[in-house]
């Protein structure tokens, strides 16, 4: 079944490979596997360093459908929901890229990216409260 | 499993990444550098290599280690392998061709990966 959750926007897929879909839809599923999300795209922009970039790439996958694509809002999903996404859970990943980005921040105070990278934390830190 | 350990598995595993390894992880924890952290952005970065070459030989060793590794049952690991390799590997363009040399466990887990 198909249809939009409202908690998140997650558009969910029928599981049923069976069920046929028609060309539009194959089509806009396609774009969206493809691409990553508005929010990542747009914090990808602002990433200067190569460090930063990497870190937007990996916490905003191209596909990832659930709330803004990224792993914080995948974390929040799965608390919500009780569900894991791919069958496990995003919260050591989330722990660990919100370490990552606490060294960066306290080993470069002035680093070029400081705005993107304490989003992201913020972001991440946020979907990890009660952990 | 600890972070080092599984660090250590995977640099015997792959040894052809230990020097991307030290760099990446000297200004972190050195070996207990977060597993993910290394696979995301050291390991992951080797695998699309081997794939571009289509270097069939390296995809299928690739991929009996990754079996292995989710074969230990360990709940670290295993999320590592799931989260942090397959589903990055289901979201990229080489998703049709890792598919054909998965073995029957990451495989199993690789086709219930909505994207």
């Amino acid at each position: 079944m198909k249809g939009r959750n409202p908690l998140f926007g997650v558009v969910v897929k029928s599981t049923n490979s069976n069920v046929p879909v028609g060309k539009g839809e194959r089509a806009l599923l396609e774009l969206e596997t493809d691409s990553m999300s508005a929010v990542g795209k747009e914090l990808l922009s602002q990433a200067q360093e190569d460090i930063t970039k990497k870190i937007i790439k990996e916490l905003y996958r191209p596909g990832a459908k659930i709330g803004d694509g990224g792993t914080a809002d995948a974390l929040k999903y799965e608390k919500q929901t009780g569900k894991t996404i791919a069958g496990k859970g995003h919260a050591i990943k989330a722990k660990e890229r919100a370490n990552q980005i606490k060294k960066i921040i306290s080993k470069n105070p002035n680093h070029p990216d400081k705005l993107v990278l304490q989003k992201l934390l913020n972001d991440l830190e946020d979907a990890l409260k009660g952990d | 499993m600890t972070e080092r350990e599984l660090n250590e598995l995977l640099l015997t595993k792959f040894p052809e990444i230990k020097k991307d390894f030290d760099t990446y992880t000297e200004w972190q924890d050195g070996l207990d550098t977060g597993s993910f952290l290394v696979v995301e952005d050291v390991l992951m970065e080797y695998i699309r290599k081997v794939l571009g070459k289509k270097d069939y030989k390296k995809i299928a060793y690739i991929c009996e280690t990754i079996e292995e590794i989710y074969s230990k049952n360990d709940e670290y690991a295993t999320n590592v392998i799931v989260v942090g390799i397959l589903e990055n590997l289901k979201c990229s363009e080489y998703a049709d061709i890792i598919v054909d040399y998965l073995l029957p466990l990451t495989r199993k887990e690789y086709d219930e990966i909505e994207v």
